[in-house]
């Protein structure tokens, strides 16, 4: 049998984890935590309280955003060009949100690859470089490896937005 | 109510929309253009809105919505094969919308809509929409996923679990996108706290 006060325990932190996630308003939240609010609320709990209240306090600020007047005519406007076919569409590249999940999930993910492939690309041309000896007429090798990872400027960038994401 | 979500100003609509929409799709596929127009009426202000936020309040999200709507002429069959129409609307429109933003040059200023609600007077209407511009640079400023949980969960109240399909992650890890954005959202939006919030008085 589950002990009462560890199963109070537990709604209380899927209220909590419902104010962090989703705000204040209950309407936005799961619904097993909405039917657990109002017992929560009588109960008089001073950390749920708070932890509402600076949700709500965030929801304010989030709300003067506000919502655009879509244009009038506009749905008419894009059925009007599609179905002319006068609509030319963009060239959209594909955004795969899946990706860093993947690795998460123990699957590899496509930026640890291109981070991989920009430092093979580095250490190939290092051992060429050195080999050669064409490295001496340059600036010192960590520099050779630095001109290669800037050629890859885009990848290196994609990964260390990944990265910055998920510590943020 | 729908799993895990509120009802939005059109979710009527959209449920109604909903409910025959595979029927309504099953003609798009067959090349019915009085589908396509009555699907496109049905969702073109979600698409749009999304379009808008993921821009960070730009007028481009016109065009991005008729890019969206396009896309799901010329693919309708892919539509009934990918499940929840709304969901896939909503990942169409806000992949759109990235892939524009990263093709977008620094110095492209777009011209901003009109807000919804305007307010008493002009001074007010201008204080509010500043308030409005700085938030919406804070969401704009959110990294990509987080971004796209916010708007959708927040903004357009879509069920998480149609958020989720959207992101292809699990309900758990939308939450813990949205818990992520709140919590940046909180600390980009502190500066300007006091201003904000005075032009709701």
């Amino acid at each position: 049998m589950v002990d009462r006060k560890d199963q109070q325990a537990a709604r209380k932190s899927v209220l909590m984890h419902a104010c962090t996630a989703y705000g204040a308003d209950p309407r936005r939240w799961p619904p097993a935590a909405r039917r657990w609010l109002d017992e929560a609320v009588e109960g008089g709990d001073a950390e749920l309280a708070k932890a509402r209240q600076e949700a709500r306090e965030l929801d304010r600020l989030l709300d003067v955003a506000g919502a655009p007047r879509v244009p009038a005519g506009a749905a008419e406007r894009a059925v009007a060009a599609i179905l002319s076919g006068e609509a030319q569409g963009s060239d959209m590249v594909s955004v795969d949100f899946s990706s860093q999940t993947a690795r998460g999930r123990g699957g590899i993910g496509i930026a640890p690859l291109c981070s991989a492939a920009a430092l093979a690309a580095a250490l190939v041309l290092g051992i060429y470089f050195g080999a050669s000896g064409l490295g001496d007429r340059f600036i010192p090798s960590s520099a050779a490896s630095t001109n290669v990872a800037n050629s890859d400027y885009d990848i290196v960038n994609h990964v260390l937005a990944d990265l910055q994401e998920d510590m943020g | 109510m729908p799993e895990g979500g509120a009802a939005g100003p059109d979710r009527q609509g959209l449920l109604a929309a909903d409910s025959d929409a595979a029927e309504l799709l099953a003609a798009l596929a067959a090349g019915d253009r009085s589908a396509f127009a009555r699907i496109t009426r049905a969702h073109y202000d979600l698409v749009y809105r999304i379009a808008w936020r993921m821009l960070g309040g730009s007028g481009d999200a016109e065009d991005v919505a008729q890019d969206v709507f396009l896309r799901l002429w010329r693919n309708a069959g892919q539509v009934r094969q990918a499940g929840s129409l709304r969901a896939w609307l909503a990942r169409v429109a806000t992949n759109l919308a990235i892939d524009r933003l990263r093709r977008r040059r620094p110095d492209e200023v777009s011209e901003l809509p009109e807000l919804v609600d305007p307010g008493p007077g002009p001074d007010r209407q201008a204080e509010r929409r500043a308030a409005g511009e700085i938030v919406s640079a804070a969401i704009a400023g959110l990294p990509e996923r987080q971004r796209v949980a916010m708007v959708l969960t927040y903004y357009e109240e879509l069920p998480n679990a149609e958020v989720a399909e959207v992101l292809g992650v699990s309900v758990e890890a939308v939450e813990s996108l949205l818990a992520r954005a709140r919590r940046k959202l909180k600390e980009a939006l502190e500066p300007d706290r006091q201003e904000i919030l005075s032009s709701l008085d």
